[in-house]
């Protein structure tokens, strides 16, 4: 087991238990407010690292989806929206591919492939996690007015975790 | 053949998706309350819809545009009848104003959705949280009632229909006010079994029954079917009666929802009562 694996499966268990114990209980209470919620966990499919295959990739964004279903009691709605960020993750990297390309089998982290570029990526795979979760948590589009302003408020407030975690560890892979 | 394995091979990614998001949605449906309502009630965005077009073709072709009018012009009549009213005389002082006060409230609305076939039966209404509905409103047909109101959606809503194994409705015999609970044993959509009437009342076939108002969700009177046969089985203190229903539950289209507007007040002071 090498180092990257290591940092994953690390990386796994601290997002969860951020998520579930402290993110989750965060009430910042009435009006807009009501919109923002933290999603720090899809940082973990964001920072799996480059030419993972694929399967691997959809079965990992499974797996942590479903840990935070488990303490949700939603069980699925986290899982499918994983499992939707996880496929079409190659997707977004090959349209947001860099000059040089991606280096197999490193993490896709600010370190490596700069800060505008993470910022874009980052920003790209959470805005569709959310839309997606919020999307199957109404389970209709007649709430798509809700479903919006929780993806837009959710963002904001995701995003500021991942920027946080991002300059304050830095990490390689 | 290798043909075929070395599609599934190519997008391998894309099937493991699809067999996740599949297993996800089932666990969506299957544990989570709110959804699986959403997605079996029908009184969703996309199947309302549906059923809304299918209907509406349905009544173009049974020029039942007339019939529209007519049921809101039922609504308003259905409000003036006496039953709805609730009398609020007090002999000590007659002096008061407004002595008859508004009880019930009718809103015509269309069956877009019905089953009769299966044991616990659904309606599912044009109407909904948008338009006032409330559950525990009573859903009342031409000839007789259909069903009763359990959950809302903006533009819907979902009625358990007298055919539902849950249904238990308070009713009488017109004749001597004998009272006794209407359910349905869950085989014939023609009739229902009217239960709890002691072996010794007189009774007749062809006995109508109605409602007795004594159920926060029906007015008084409403006719409901006659007798149509009985018998008392050896040993039992009660009849078995079997009470054919005077509306074809199978093809009802219109409908009107009776709102108690006293429902809650009622509810709240039977439920205190319980608890003293």
């Amino acid at each position: 087991m090498n180092n990257v694996t290591l940092t994953n499966i690390f990386r796994f268990f601290i997002f969860v238990l951020i998520q579930v114990f402290i993110l989750k209980n965060i009430d910042l209470g009435e009006g807009v407010l009501n919109y923002l919620l933290f999603y720090i966990y899809p940082l973990f499919i964001i920072l799996l690292p480059s030419k993972i295959p694929h399967v691997y990739l959809i079965l990992l964004g499974f797996l942590i989806g479903i840990s935070i279903d488990l303490f949700y009691n939603s069980y699925g709605i986290h899982a499918s929206a994983a499992v939707f960020t996880a496929y079409i993750r190659p997707y977004v990297l090959s349209f947001l591919e860099p000059r040089g390309g991606y280096v197999s089998g490193e993490g896709l982290t600010k370190y490596r492939y700069g800060e505008t570029w993470f910022l874009q990526y980052s920003a790209f795979l959470l805005v569709i996690h959310l839309l997606f979760l919020f999307s199957v948590e109404a389970f209709t589009f007649i709430y798509i007015k809700e479903i919006l302003l929780r993806t837009f408020f959710s963002f904001m407030g995701s995003f500021l975790l991942v920027i946080i975690y991002i300059f304050l560890f830095n990490p390689k892979d | 053949m290798r043909g075929i394995i070395q599609f599934i091979l190519r997008y391998n990614g894309f099937f493991l998706f699809l067999i996740l998001e599949v297993i996800c949605f089932f666990l969506i449906i299957r544990f989570n309350e709110s959804q699986n309502r959403i997605y079996f009630s029908s009184a969703n965005f996309f199947t309302g819809l549906a059923y809304d077009k299918y209907y509406n073709f349905k009544q173009y072709v049974n020029l039942s545009g007339v019939a529209d009018s007519l049921a809101k012009e039922n609504a308003i009549i259905y409000e003036q009848l006496e039953r709805s009213k609730f009398n609020n005389k007090v002999l000590i002082d007659t002096a008061l104003a407004k002595n008859i006060i508004q009880k019930y409230t009718y809103t015509p609305a269309r069956v877009i959705n019905n089953t009769t076939q299966l044991h616990n039966n659904y309606i599912t209404l044009d109407r909904g949280a948008k338009h006032g509905i409330k559950p525990h409103s009573g859903v009342i047909g031409e000839n007789g009632l259909v069903g009763i109101i359990t959950n809302t959606s903006k533009y819907y809503s979902l009625a358990i229909s007298l055919l539902h194994r849950q249904t238990k409705i308070s009713v009488k015999i017109r004749r001597n006010n004998e009272l006794g609970s209407l359910v349905w044993a869950g085989t014939d959509a023609r009739f229902m079994s009217l239960e709890a009437v002691p072996n010794y009342v007189p009774i007749v076939e062809g006995d109508t029954i109605e409602t007795s108002g004594y159920s926060s969700i029906f007015p008084e009177g409403l006719t409901i079917g006659l007798i149509d046969t009985f018998w008392i089985n050896p040993g039992s203190s009660f009849y078995h009666i079997d009470v054919r229903l005077n509306n074809n539950l199978r093809n009802i289209q219109y409908t009107q929802i009776v709102r108690n507007l006293f429902q809650e007040e009622q509810m709240t002071l039977e439920e205190q009562g319980k608890n003293e």
